[in-house]
């Protein structure tokens, strides 16, 4: 790793208010990440999805944020205007969001939006090679019948294919930064793989930071460099992903025993006993 | 319990489900998986009345999909959706999303009734009156669950139940739906790409690829991976 981190975050809270006063949903997280591939898991409701939409500057408007550093490449994110954000995030952060239809346009063309995405990344492209670029990338990302997806409209495409849409999307923006959020929770994991490949690749070969959020202990372990794991709006431990089967916390550890497998035993799965413990320590 | 007979479905000129038959027993627990886009979610969704381009034939609990009328289908069957932002009305509450089913039903209790789902769900009564967009993506998910046992239906088509929820909510919901079909003697149509939700949910499961039924198999049938085609080897090589 270079010697600046790309991202670099230190003590982020948000809190909302309610009518019993102020909850904080992320209290005090802080990490640094280079070009390399962080995971983030945790239970649902941790601040995942929060801490991804604080560091993209996409909160929503209630949301009461505070933090002592936030960078994204030698960029302090808290004093730059909101012009400067919006830059941002068009030409060199990307992000895919956890509800993929949500976040296309439902009333453009999903090639329309694709087209548009690469001459974002790129404005000397002409719209001829744009089609054809993102055609390519459809195909790329294992979609049977690209020329047929290329014209339907968002709400005309399966779970998965709407998933596989966004990451085409975001991946020929070419960002320095792409936080992709359960990018591939629809797809079988032949698919999963080869999509993962795609991002793998613009990480290798372009240097690209990549923050993937996913519930997938498996997908997670054997694609990332590094693993952080995420409860009650902290981080309870950081570890190379290659080790999350030799966690030591009891939360993280209890994760890994609650999983289902094709061959496991009937009955009841194994749950967590949540240690209110977990919560200040 | 669940009967579809050649089933048909188009999107304009496009075949999404190309001549499905599958009979799922009352009580049992039914699973469908296979390649994206070869038609799952279009099973279910044309099963509740939700596609309209459509041949062949559907009953539920000996009620024909086609001319039941939905309010008087809805009260056997319900479904969770793929997408459950989607699903939920964004200007409703949890509170009122969950209840309003109940409310078109015109039942009694609903308030109480509201509640008690809530603890099912593990969601304490502070959410009630917060909106979707307010809720993180396992969260909806717990509240479209919710919402779809409302009516205490004899029937429940879950797409992807658990693809949006953390292993450890996953398996306190996993396990309470469990509870439920025992309990209530509920038949469940499940669809999920993970083939160890299935292999510990599911007592029988059909595959899918491009359109059309490749193989069904029993629980013992996948887990001696005994199958027939090239497709589900690969699916569970991979897994
Ligand atoms: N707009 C909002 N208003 C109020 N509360 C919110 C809002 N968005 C999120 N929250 C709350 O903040 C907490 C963290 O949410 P977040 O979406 O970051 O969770 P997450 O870790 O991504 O969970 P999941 O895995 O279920 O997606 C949750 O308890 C959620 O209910
Ligand atoms: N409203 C629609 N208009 C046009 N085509 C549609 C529509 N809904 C679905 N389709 C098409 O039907 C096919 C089957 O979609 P379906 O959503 O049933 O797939 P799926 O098996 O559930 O996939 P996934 O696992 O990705 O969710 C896809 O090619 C999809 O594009
Ligand atoms: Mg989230
Ligand atoms: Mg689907």
């Amino acid at each position: 790793m270079s010697a600046a981190p790309l991202v670099s975050i230190e003590n982020l809270r948000i809190a909302f208010e309610r009518d019993a006063g102020p909850v904080e949903a992320v209290r005090g997280v802080s990490f640094e990440f280079g070009r390399e591939r962080l995971g983030i898991v945790g239970e649902s409701g941790s601040g995942k999805s929060l801490t991804a939409r604080a560091l993209m500057g996409v909160l929503p408007g209630h949301a009461r944020l505070s933090v002592d550093r936030m960078e994204f490449d030698g960029i302090d994110l808290t004093r730059v205007s909101t012009r400067t954000r919006r830059k941002l995030r068009g030409e060199r952060m990307g992000m895919i969001l956890q509800d993929p239809k949500f976040s296309l346009n439902p009333v453009l063309r999903v090639g329309t939006q694709i087209v548009e995405s690469i001459r974002i990344g790129d404005p000397r492209v002409s719209r001829r090679a744009a089609r054809l670029k993102a055609l390519e990338t459809l195909e790329a990302v294992q979609i049977r019948n690209p020329e047929r997806v290329f014209k339907q409209y968002p709400h005309e495409v399966s779970g998965g294919m709407g998933q596989r849409v966004m990451i085409a999307m975001m991946v020929v923006r070419q960002p320095a930064l792409l936080i992709a959020d359960e990018p591939t929770s629809a797809l079988d994991v032949t698919v999963q793989d080869q999509v993962m490949s795609i991002l793998d690749e613009a990480v290798g070969e372009r240097g690209m930071g990549l923050m993937l959020i996913s519930h997938d202990l498996r997908l997670v372990s054997r694609f990332c460099d590094r693993v952080i794991i995420m409860y009650a709006g902290r981080v309870l431990e950081t570890l190379p992903a290659g080790k999350l089967a030799e966690a030591q916390h009891p939360y993280t550890r209890g994760l890994i025993a609650c999983m289902p497998s094709v061959d496991g035993p009937p009955g009841r799965l194994p749950v967590l006993r949540r240690d209110p413990e977990w919560l200040t320590s | 319990m669940i009967d579809v007979r050649n089933v048909t479905v188009r999107f304009g000129d496009a075949v999404a489900v190309a001549d499905v038959s599958l009979h799922v027993r009352p009580g049992e627990s039914f699973g469908l998986v296979g390649e994206s886009g070869s038609g799952k979610s279009t099973i279910l969704r044309t099963a509740v009345g939700l596609t309209s381009d459509w041949s062949g034939e559907i009953t539920i609990d000996g009620y024909d999909a086609k001319s039941t009328p939905t309010r008087e289908l809805a009260q056997r069957v319900q479904m969770v959706f793929q997408d459950p932002y989607a699903s939920l009305h964004p200007r409703f509450t949890v509170g009122r999303a969950i209840a309003e089913p109940m409310r078109i039903q015109k039942m009694a209790g609903i308030e109480e009734r509201v509640d008690e789902l809530l603890r099912l769900i593990g969601l304490d009564a502070s959410f009630r009156s917060r909106y979707p967009h307010e809720l993180s993506g396992g969260q909806r998910q717990r509240v479209a669950i919710a919402r779809a046992l409302a009516l205490q239906p004899k029937v429940l088509l879950l797409d992807e139940p658990t693809s949006a929820l953390d292993v450890s909510v996953q398996a306190e919901i996993l396990n309470l739906l469990e509870d439920l079909r025992a309990e209530l003697d509920l038949t469940f149509l499940i669809v999920s790409h993970n083939l160890a939700v299935i292999s510990h949910m599911c007592d029988r499961l059909m595959v899918m690829q491009d359109s059309r039924a490749v193989e069904v198999l029993t629980r013992e049938q996948l887990r001696a991976r005994e199958f027939s085609s090239p497709y589900t080897r690969k699916l569970l090589e991979a897994a």
